[in-house]
């Protein structure tokens, strides 16, 4: 069968099987390398192995149906090299996970490029050739770097995938709880539904018009006469009791858990301090948190930065940690909760935190107003001014134009907040807080003249004295 | 005539064949594994099943074999729809009972062809 599996089509549609299958195995990756990524080699267990190996071998089940023959060969190599590992013949080690991780990241890009084969075929062949010679017990002695296709390929993969970007046919991950272990666990009937995003921002999109209806009416119906026409105010109070509950209902089908974003940031890291020469250990708290789908795809970018800075500046390097007394290995502690109409999220690390004097030179050298009188706050807030960085190298990670003045302007166009926490020699918190929902927001109507829509969130309070009974009420 | 049992864990794969099959005027019943497949094949009759051999739970040898147990399949045709094509897996096939072993990738108007042969 030829690559593509043209001859498939004889009188037959399969492009969206093909498609479902693609969906599929992205699944199927995303799950394997989670499961690598919490393998500890040197007490892996039969179970987990055997976990990875199901990955492996359900992609290339579907890969050699589908007549997609690169994606088949690969995974056909890690299956060997992964059944090996299950039965005991080999020992898993970190090249096995390096070049399985690596593996990984080729086989998105391959899928990526199907059914339309839009970019030029990768190169495996250096990758293959790892494999096997792991799967002959060959043992490097130093870690092997990833074999072929490094992050920005897989940027690019995950960019082009279908399933996580925002384009038209992007499925929606509704229920997503227990995705990853939902296949080995056997259940054939998961309860969750596949809804393309397209139809839930449609609904959220009708349900913002019947609040705005809603509220309309109920303005209006103020001034009825409740004796008069008891069931036309009654029937006004349960729709808007009603407007609330579907609100609540279908921003709810938007909500994803912080893991979302969180999951990507084991492997940046992993692969981020192997370049540094760092050894950084991450801590995910209340991954579950929700938050809404439209804020997850906003976020990633800022936090992304955020893990990247704490890895590059904050973290230091093994001997100088062990010079201050510190453990060789550093911690970053990425942690989401919910606080009231906010979601709390905040990038903590063990490092060298922010030194004052520091700052506040660098500031004065860059022409910003920095006084001696600010507040520790104040001061560190000063790393948001646009161009300022504290780096004294500009280096392959942090240095890329991208910098906290960005991630300051990206998460207050959200209408959220960041602020900074540090001690010297002990690390530094960014803690961002975003509203959960950005779809509809309530309000204040304020009538100067003719109605108008205040939102609620991040609006000073009224000044009290100047508002009359029936000028301004809350919607 | 009695529907084609379609055994697979990929749920991609499975609705491909679950839609040629069907296309071809053949009734279908979806399996998602070995035991899902076990449990729908109790009291009742299948004209042929067609199973993956690598799955969750049950695989499709040991299927095979529990099938055959029942006096009910001691003739269906059990097709074993597979990537695996070493020698011994294929005889470990048809110890257990296996009708036939086909090779993946393979192509949907084959598979109808195949499978209408084997059940006139």
């Amino acid at each position: 069968m030829g690559a593509g599996g043209a001859q498939h089509e004889a009188g037959l549609d399969l492009s969206p099987f093909r498609q479902a299958f693609v969906e599929e195995a992205c699944e199927n990756l995303e799950s394997m390398e989670q499961m690598l990524l919490n393998l500890d080699p040197g007490s892996a267990d039969r179970e987990q192995l055997d976990a990875i190996f199901r990955c492996a071998h359900s992609v290339k089940g579907g890969a050699a149906a589908f007549g997609l023959s690169d994606v088949a060969e690969l995974t056909h190599e890690m299956e060997t090299l992964l059944d090996k590992l299950r039965r005991g013949e080999r020992a898993p080690s970190d090249a096995v996970v390096d070049a399985l991780l690596a593996s990984g990241d080729a086989l998105r890009t391959m899928l990526a490029r199907h059914p339309d084969h839009a970019a030029a075929p990768i190169d495996t062949r250096a990758l293959l050739a790892t494999i096997r010679r792991l799967v002959d017990g060959w043992t490097p002695r130093a870690p092997v770097a990833p074999a072929a296709p490094c992050a920005a390929e897989r940027a690019a993969a995950s960019a082009a995938q279908p399933a996580p970007a925002s384009g038209d046919a992007a499925p929606a991950r509704a229920g997503v709880p227990g995705r990853a272990g939902a296949k080995g666990a056997g259940s054939p009937v998961s309860g969750t539904l596949r809804v393309s995003v397209e139809k839930v921002d449609r609904l959220v999109d009708l349900v913002g018009e019947l609040v705005v209806t809603q509220a309309l009416l109920a303005q209006r119906g103020k001034n009825i006469d409740g004796a008069q026409d008891r069931r036309l105010a009654s029937g006004l109070t349960d729709l808007e009791r009603t407007t609330r509950n579907l609100r609540e209902a279908v921003m709810s089908m938007r909500m994803v858990p912080m893991s979302q974003v969180f999951d990507r940031f084991p492997r940046m890291l992993r692969d981020l301090a192997g370049k540094l020469g760092k050894k950084v250990e991450l801590v995910q708290v209340g991954e579950a948190t929700e938050l809404d789908r439209g804020l997850v795809e906003k976020i990633t970018d800022p936090l992304t930065h955020l893990v990247r800075n704490s890895c590059d500046h904050g973290i230091e390097r093994p001997a100088e940690r062990t010079a201050k007394g510190k453990p060789e290995t550093g911690t970053i502690t990425l942690v989401a909760r919910r606080q009231g109409g906010s979601i709390v999220i905040e990038v903590r690390d063990d490092g060298r935190g922010l030194n004052r004097a520091k700052l506040l030179a660098k500031a004065r050298e860059r022409g910003l107003d920095a006084r001696g009188a600010m507040s520790d706050q104040e001061v560190y807030g000063l790393i948001f001014a646009a161009g300022f960085s504290t780096a004294e190298q500009v280096t392959e990670v942090s240095g890329r134009g991208v910098g906290m003045d960005v991630v300051k302007k990206n998460v207050t166009s959200l209408g959220g907040t960041v602020e900074i926490d540090s001690a010297e020699g002990a690390g530094m918190t960014v803690r961002v807080r975003l509203p959960l929902t950005l779809a509809v927001q309530d309000g204040m109507s304020v009538s100067v003249g003719e109605m108008l829509g205040l939102p609620v969130l991040g609006r000073h309070d009224p000044v009290a004295g100047r508002r009359r009974e029936g000028d301004s009420e809350a919607s | 005539m009695h529907p084609i049992l379609a055994v697979d864990d990929s749920a991609s794969v499975r609705q491909m064949v679950s839609f040629a099959l069907r296309n071809a005027g053949f009734g279908v019943v979806e399996a998602v594994d070995g035991q899902d497949a076990f449990e729908k094949a109790q009291g009742r009759d299948f004209s042929l099943v067609l199973t993956d051999q690598n799955m969750p739970r049950m695989d499709g040898i040991s299927l095979t074999k529990k099938l055959r147990e029942n006096p009910r399949f001691k003739s269906t045709p059990i097709l074993i729809l597979s990537t695996e094509c070493s020698d011994p897996m294929k005889q470990a096939g048809r110890a257990a009972g296996a009708t036939g072993w086909l090779v993946k990738p393979f192509d949907p108007a084959k598979l109808v062809e195949v499978i209408g042969k084997v059940i006139r």
